[in-house]
């Protein structure tokens, strides 16, 4: 029943299917993740949320298998030690306007289960790597739209998780702290799986060392971002809306591909 | 004791930094920078990312002294701040492709012998020479999770191998210790 | 301590010559003992290249100090309090609307000279007060009033611990105040609100397992409202708000606590709104 995983396999899912009352979210996916920045691509309502709130142990699957860094997902016992070792970001996130930033993050620390000792060089450090080193005192309610996304993701990345979701990370951000949050990702996946699920296939190209597409609850694309442009290449061109970039136009053709199937 | 000292401790040092002393913070590096910056030399073999680390461990301990609680800890505690940095300094240098390749040959081939006495005090004769017949590879990995006490994962980074590898290292590395000890 | 590493030992290691296992010893040591560390820095300070180094480093780093942070102890205490300033109890609407209620059973009760509320010969606090919990517990926990639900899901004190946590304040919060309430209007201490308004403040957890907390609040707080509302129009104060009663009340407390603890895995996933439709 539970699939024995090996080492250093982050995320293994296989054959997973969510469904709603009324609609089907993924349809028979699979996905192996290990260490690196992946990017998860696909139109809208093609599953990548409900994939992340899976992999974040929110969302149940119906059937198939779920193991998130050795453990598979139904075994309520080691549920608990994958919560401390992941990281999640939301596309849409609450927070506590009263708040501090360096609150924020202490909270999630906290509930985390950090060690106690630990939590405020924790917390300290997760501010200081989104750049928010200088705003950490100040309540949210006083941040920019950019700012209060940093601060979502020094939670996320105050454990040090070794599975980090974001959803559409880089919403809010402006170019500088865009090509900055790169930076922080590939440095994270050094030695984490980070999973950015993201609409912006530019952020893709340039952060992530793989990517996967997702269409209809399925991955229909798995490879390198160059591997991805290259699928443009071999498409039968002529249309001028099918995308500025090398990347865009290979996304674009994937998808037509497999709605053609 | 040396009772003749009435200058204040490493701790009464960071309870006054984190009062927001910074003559308290100068004295504090006048104290700690040497072997922090020596030690983290020894880890990485680049004189210019030690000296990044310094900064920025310093800088952390500015903001942070305030939640200090130790007692009679802060060389451990200091420790702790520095591995966190060096190893996100080898994460950035690691992501934007740089060779971060661990200098193991910085260990000079004869141990003086005068030296090795004095030793024997905290540090057994039998595994000193156990020690430095280590294979370096093995060494670094029973430096970085033994003495360093970095987890699997952090010594990983910092030495760029496997994790997978790290483990199997170390106990490696155990296993030879244990037999030149009977 | 005792032992401390010979000065030559020291100086072999400032200028990089110290055999590997002296090393070790050194870096070992320095680590926990204060006085090598100052012997380590006075022979640092003799290298003429090295100290230029430590100065260049201590200068820049002078330079640009920034401001220092608000930054707290990580005490176990610092924890509670930071877990609890995220739920109700710190809350303002909440805190006024218990005060609001406390005030109103006050207010009727001292204009009937507690007599009770209409043809109710109850207390109005009696029939107001075990209601105060169950609002609170409603207002702790649920993907729809706590605004950081979606990450908290994901983290492993994120379920039963943290709602504890946030009852337990609510419950610290809303005894003391009815306790209050019933000095000022005579009635002082009395079971006859405490036990039941633990009872439907575990009753609510349980039910929060099944349909989730604020449905289980709900739910939980209408049948009491019920209760009252057959009390109020029969004109009789029925059993179940009376003395006697109390026993039956405990053994719905202790019951429903019970339960809970059996079904306590239940919160590591809690119904939320998007819920994956279950086939089997």
């Amino acid at each position: 029943m539970t699939a024995p995983t090996t080492l250093g396999t982050h995320v293994e899912v296989r054959d997973l299917v969510v469904r709603f009352k009324n609609r089907t979210a993924l349809e028979g996916l699979d996905l192996n993740l290990d260490a690196g920045v992946h990017g998860l691509l696909g139109p809208n309502g093609a599953g990548k949320t409900t994939l992340m709130r899976v992999l974040g142990t929110i969302a149940r699957p119906t059937s198939g298998q779920v193991a998130v860094l050795g453990h598979d997902l139904g075994n309520q016992r080691a549920l608990r030690d994958v919560r401390r070792r992941l990281g999640y970001l939301p596309q849409h996130f609450g927070y506590y306007p009263r708040f501090t930033v360096r609150e924020f993050v202490e909270y999630f620390a906290w509930l985390k289960e950090m060690p106690s000792a630990s939590i405020p060089l924790a917390v300290d450090r997760a501010i200081e790597r989104v750049g928010l080193a200088d705003r950490a005192d100040d309540r949210l309610k006083r941040l920019s739209g950019g700012m209060l996304r940093r601060a979502g993701i020094a939670q996320a990345i105050v454990n040090d998780p070794d599975l980090l979701l974001l959803d559409e990370p880089t919403a809010g951000l402006d170019p500088e702290q865009r090509v900055d949050f790169r930076h922080l990702l590939r440095a994270i996946g050094v030695d984490a799986c980070v999973l950015v699920a993201t609409h912006l296939v530019e952020d893709v190209a340039v952060a992530c060392t793989e990517v996967s597409l997702v269409n209809g609850g399925r991955t229909v694309f798995r490879g390198t971002p160059d591997e991805l442009a290259a699928a443009g290449e071999h498409a039968p061109d002529g249309e001028l809306n099918s995308g500025d970039s090398p990347i865009e136009r290979g996304y674009t053709a994937v998808l037509r591909a497999d709605r053609a199937r | 004791m040396s009772g003749a000292r009435a200058e204040p401790s490493d701790d009464e040092l960071l309870r006054a930094i984190g009062r927001g002393s910074q003559e308290a913070f100068e004295e504090y590096y006048t104290r700690n920078a040497a072997w922090l910056l020596l030690r983290l030399r020894r880890r990485c073999g680049d004189a210019e990312l030690a000296a990044d680390v310094v900064q920025e461990t310093f800088l952390a301990v500015w903001r942070a002294a305030g939640s200090y609680r130790g007692r009679g800890q802060a060389g451990g505690w200091l420790w702790s701040i520095a591995t966190r940095r060096l190893i996100d300094a080898h994460r950035r240098r690691v992501a934007r492709g740089e060779s971060v390749a661990v200098d193991l040959d910085h260990d000079p081939a004869v141990a003086p012998s005068a030296e090795e006495e004095a030793l024997a005090a905290s540090l057994d004769a039998d595994l000193a020479s156990a020690l430095h017949r280590l294979a370096p590879e093995l060494r670094a990995v029973l430096q970085a999770t033994v003495l360093d006490g970095l987890s699997v994962r952090e010594a990983a980074v910092l030495l760029d191998i496997p994790e997978g590898t790290v483990k199997t290292r170390a106990r490696r590395a155990r296993l030879h210790l244990k037999e030149a000890l009977t | 301590m005792t032992w401390h590493v010979a000065r030559p030992t020291i100086l072999a290691y400032v200028d990089g010559d110290a055999a590997e296992a002296d090393a070790w010893s050194i870096e070992a040591h320095v680590t926990d003992c204060e006085r090598c560390r100052t012997e380590l820095a006075a022979a640092a300070a003799d290298d003429p290249a090295l100290a230029a180094d430590l100065a260049a480093s201590r200068t820049a780093l002078l330079a640009g100090l920034p401001p220092q942070g608000r930054i707290r102890r990580g005490s176990p205490a610092r924890g509670l309090r930071i877990l609890l300033a995220s739920g109700p109890a710190a809350r303002g609407p909440w805190l006024l609307a218990t005060l609001m209620v406390l005030a109103l059973a006050i207010g009727l009760d001292l204009a009937s000279s507690g007599a009770g509320l209409l043809g109710s010969t109850a207390p109005v606090l009696v029939l107001l007060a075990p209601l105060l919990p169950v609002l609170g517990v409603a207002a702790s926990y649920g993907s729809g009033l706590d605004d950081a639900h979606e990450i908290i899901a994901t983290t492993a004190a994120g379920g039963l611990r943290l709602l504890l946590i946030r009852t337990t304040a609510v419950l610290a919060v809303t005894v003391p105040a009815t306790i209050a309430a019933g000095l000022v209007t005579g009635l002082a201490w009395s079971a006859t609100w405490l036990v039941p308004g633990l009872a439907l403040t575990t009753l609510t957890l349980l039910g929060g397992t099944v349909v989730g907390v604020t449905r289980a609040a709900a739910l939980v707080g209408g049948g009491w409202a019920l209760v009252v509302a057959v009390d109020v129009i029969s004109e009789t104060t029925i059993a179940l708000l009376t003395g006697p009663a109390t026993p039956a009340w405990l053994a719905v407390f202790g019951l429903s606590a019970a339960a809970l603890v059996l079904r306590r895995a239940a919160f590591n996933h809690l119904p939320t709104s998007i819920r994956p439709h279950s086939e089997a």
